[in-house]
């Protein structure tokens, strides 16, 4: 009888690792070289569309939308890639090149599958939950700075904008987990909105903080008073904790492990969409991964200075490094355990809000001065 | 193995119990009256000297005239064995429990009913035939381990072989 | 109808958590009654899995029973095979072979270090770290290959006989366990750098689910459950089988009696067994391995039982002859049936996330609960 060697799965990890980088760079040098090509040719059109205000909304709405959908599929691929390479396994590989078109096979199939609505749910609240939940996330697109030019709409209060549309993602949460008149989504969506709520408060401090010291809310001019340091380094004694803490806030206002109670598989099976099949749980998962790029970008906004960066365009420079922070939460996510309900409010409340508090308060004094 | 005098105390207490000494494992095997085994599993339980701490085991098995029960015991401290038997006649399978004294019997229990039928005099759940059930069906007529048992087939197969209601 | 707020409120929302549920290891069912995430009371609701194995034996010669075994705990096979096996030799006064016993009983640690890391990967699922689970299963993995290597099954293996044991060791087998062993003792301190080190997982099992040494023994619980509260109960030290009293290894006690205490137990343990394991290569004369056993076996009349330690506890064969040539009475004494019947004591007053972290930690396996 033969036995299977198995080689040292070391070196079988690293080579899955190297590979991995090998695709994500050359899909980065892919995306740096578009802006090299002759857009400049669309001027015109360009110039005829900004003089009329509702094909101008409409083309922005049009862009933000599919940009939106897009990013999610690579997005779904990359996490499960990611996934693939810490597991010491390969992730999707079968359809086509290193398994890029999966997202796109599952996204027909779901769009495909029958859309069934429990018997006892409310037939209304359960249909609307998905969009109530995916469109605040939609909103909060139209603000995000992708470089000077390339932003739908620079509102002066952005950052304010950000925090009254996002905390809505709450809303359709409990709504699915109400509406479908399941036990486990209700307890999912109640533990979803505690959890939201509560850590929206230390995120809110961490993002005032950066306000009060670019002294303004407009997000692109955030960006641009980091033109020469990002604050981050400007400010390092309290932007790195303020850092941090704003990525696990986002951590937890994205249900991500450690805090993905709200649709912890092994307790709650899934949780608030415990129910849903087909294309309204698609738009969950849509609303989940536009999330995962808007609060990553938004960090990069706030602390890692948008679209500055040497050589390459600046809409590359700001999706990379969202790209980088987006690994780093999926790093973290699939490494640690899951914390338990009272865990988690009790570290917001008794740790997070406490030193957020003190943080934003030097802050203040550093405006100050 | 407990010490011969602790033995031939167990022995004047309880001198209708007989005795018997498995050496190949070295158990002491008691085989006692099902009217005395309650007041003996007390004895076993707070006599020092055997200090059956804990409760291993609890069987029973049909030979057509009457279920023996087996029980078996262990000494945490002391490190022996000791194995009760005890016999319930078949038309009143009557004997007492001991989940009062080791709670651990409660399931134990609850399997022999449920499959022989032997009730247990002061189980928390006694007479209640539902709550007893362990294994079988709550609503299962007849004791599936009985050497008499004849399971009965509605004829359909979605329904498990025995008439429901 | 939409529930009513009243309905959410009241201290009365059960929770029916199985047959079918992630976290369940199988189609048990809970009961459990919640004020929110505090857990009133639970009760466990098994039977689903019930097949009548034990009266399935009594209409089956001796030999024939063992690949029934296989379908208890099915985990650990070999651990099943092996007590059956001992009852039926002890019920017919047959001896066994030095070699075959030493064979067993390195099989039989061989499965329980698959098993505890089946435990490894799921109860880490359970807590929510989903990598450790393919961790642990790609190690598993290995030890699987090497036990097909060995018995030609996977995962019901059906193989240790009354007797001894039907095959030598195939050619090689030495040298890839030893390669497979060096391979585990690495990622093994590597799962454990991910897992036993990490504060998360530490809050999550540090102190839930305390049994303490006093209602461990009186629930009887065995095995790892009962060592993690502190009580040094191990079958292959307390009453030696086979050749467990040549061997040289330890029991790993903890004291704590929580989840964390009954997780390092088995992790230790998985340690020990790869030292039996090596022992036994060491030592294992050469000769026989299988009894010369009558054609029709039929055994005096009698009773005789089993006790062995697999990887979930005590597991013991009560066995009961008539002189015939199919027993009369088989009891399988298994010990998840028995850990599952503490639960109701263990889940009272726990929040939702700690049943779960609780029920891992005893590492039942319902094929063997329902039997």
């Amino acid at each position: 009888m033969s036995v299977r060697v198995y080689t040292s799965s070391k070196s079988y990890r690293a080579g899955q690792f190297f590979g991995g980088l090998i695709v994500s760079l050359i899909i980065i040098a892919v995306a740096s070289l578009l802006p090299l090509l002759p857009w400049y040719k669309l001027n015109p059109v360009l110039d005829f569309i900004g003089l009329h205000p509702w094909l101008n909304a409409f083309l922005k709405a049009f862009v933000v939308v599919n940009f939106v959908a897009l990013h999610v599929l690579f997005l779904i691929w990359l996490e499960r890639k990611f996934a693939g390479w810490m597991q010491a396994r390969l992730g999707p590989k079968h359809v086509g090149w290193q398994g890029l078109g999966q997202t796109l096979a599952d996204a027909i199939k779901l769009f495909l599958k029958e859309d069934i609505v429990p018997a006892k749910a409310d037939r209304q609240l359960f249909a609307i939950a998905p969009f109530l939940s995916f469109m605040p996330t939609l909103l909060t697109f139209m603000v995000l700075p992708f470089s000077a030019a390339w932003i739908a709409y620079d509102y002066d209060l952005g950052a304010l904008f950000v925090v009254a549309v996002s905390t809505n993602v709450a809303l359709g949460v409990l709504a699915a987990g109400w509406g479908a008149n399941n036990k486990y989504s209700i307890l999912g969506g109640a533990r979803a909105v505690a959890q939201l709520l509560s850590y929206e408060i230390p995120m809110v401090m961490m993002i005032l903080a950066v306000v009060t010291l670019s002294d303004t809310m407009s997000m692109k001019q955030i960006v641009l008073r980091q033109a020469h340091m990002w604050n981050i380094v400007a400010y390092w004694p309290v932007m790195i904790p303020a850092f941090l803490i704003f990525l696990t806030c986002a951590l937890a206002e994205l249900n991500r492990t450690p805090f993905d109670l709200p649709e912890a598989e092994s307790e709650l099976v899934s949780g608030f969409h415990t129910e849903y099949s087909g294309m309204r749980f698609a738009f969950f998962y849509l609303a989940e991964f536009a999330n995962n790029f808007f609060s990553a970008g938004f960090a990069v906004t706030l602390f890692f200075g948008g679209w500055y960066g040497p050589i390459l365009p600046p809409v590359v420079w700001f999706t990379l490094k969202t790209l980088i922070l987006i690994c780093v939460m999926m790093w973290i996510r699939w490494t640690l355990p899951r914390l338990r309900i009272d865990q988690v409010m009790g570290f917001c409340w008794k740790v997070l809000v406490p030193i957020s508090l003190v943080i934003y308060c030097i802050t203040a004094l550093i405006a100050l001065k | 193995m407990p010490t011969p005098e602790a033995i031939s105390k167990l022995q004047q207490l309880f001198s209708e119990t007989q005795l018997k000494v498995d050496w190949a494992v070295k158990d002491l095997i008691l085989d006692v009256e099902c009217d005395t085994f309650k007041k003996l599993c007390l004895f076993l339980r707070r006599n020092t000297d055997f200090d059956c701490d804990f409760l291993a085991d609890i069987t029973s098995w049909d030979t057509g005239e009457s279920f023996p029960l087996w029980y078996r015991f262990h000494s945490m401290s002391l490190n022996h064995t000791v194995i009760v038997r005890t016999n319930v006649p078949r038309d009143n399978p009557i004997i007492a429990s001991v989940t009062d004294i080791w709670p651990g019997a409660d399931w134990l229990e609850r399997e022999c009913f449920d499959m022989y039928g032997i009730d247990f005099e002061g189980h928390p759940f006694q007479g209640d035939l539902a709550q007893m059930r362990i294994l079988m069906p709550k609503d299962w007529d007849g004791f599936p381990f009985r050497k008499d048992y004849e399971p009965v087939f509605s004829g359909d197969p979605l329904h498990g072989p025995q008439e429901r209601n | 109808m939409p529930l009513t707020s009243t309905e959410i409120s009241s201290p009365g929302m059960t929770i029916n958590m199985g047959p079918q549920h992630p976290s369940t290891h199988g189609v048990l069912r809970l009961l459990v009654e919640l004020d929110g995430e505090v857990v009133h009371s639970c009760r466990p609701v098994i039977g689903y899995l019930h097949r009548g194995l034990e009266k399935m034996f009594e209409a089956r010669p001796y030999r024939q029973c063992i690949p029934f075994t296989d379908r208890l705990d099915y985990l650990a096979a070999l651990n099943n095979n092996l007590a059956i096996s001992q009852a039926v030799e002890r019920v017919g006064n047959i001896a066994v072979p030095d070699r075959a016993q030493y064979i067993r009983v390195m099989l039989c640690e061989m499965n329980r270090i698959a098993s505890h890391l089946v435990f490894i990967g799921t109860y880490a699922t359970d807590i929510g770290a989903t990598t450790v689970f393919l961790y642990a299963f790609r190690d598993r993995e290995k030890m699987l290959d090497l036990l097909e290597m060995m018995t030609g099954a996977r995962l019901t293996y059906n193989w240790i006989r009354p007797g001894g044991v039907p095959t030598d060791l195939p050619e090689g087998f030495e040298k890839a366990v030893r390669s497979v062993f060096e391979e585990l003792k690495v990622t093994l301190d590597e799962n454990n750098r991910l897992l036993t080190g990490n504060r998360i997982f530490r809050v999550r099992t540090e102190g839930i689910g305390v049994i303490s040494k006093e209602h461990a023994i009186a629930w009887g619980a065995t095995g790892p459950v009962i060592r993690g509260s502190g009580v040094p109960y191990d079958i292959r030290k307390i009453a030696p089988y086979e050749v467990y009293d040549r061997l040289d290894f330890d029991v790993p006690v903890f004291d704590q009696g929580d989840c964390m205490a009954r997780y390092l137990v088995r992790i230790e343990e998985i340690r020990q067994s790869m030292r039996i394991v090596e022992q036994c290569f060491k030592d294992m004369p050469e000769g026989e391995i299988m009894t010369k056993m009558p054609k029709i076996f039929r055994p005096p009349a009698g009773q005789a039982y089993s006790r062995t330690e697999s990887p979930r506890g005590e597991l013991s064969f009560f066995m009961v002859s008539d002189g015939s040539l199919n027993p009369v009475r088989v009891h399988v004494r298994a010990p998840s049936f028995i850990h599952l019947s503490m639960l109701p004591d263990l889940l009272k007053g726990v929040k939702v996330a700690d049943v779960i972290a609780i029920l891992g930690s005893l590492d039942t396996v319902l094929g063997e609960v329902d039997r």
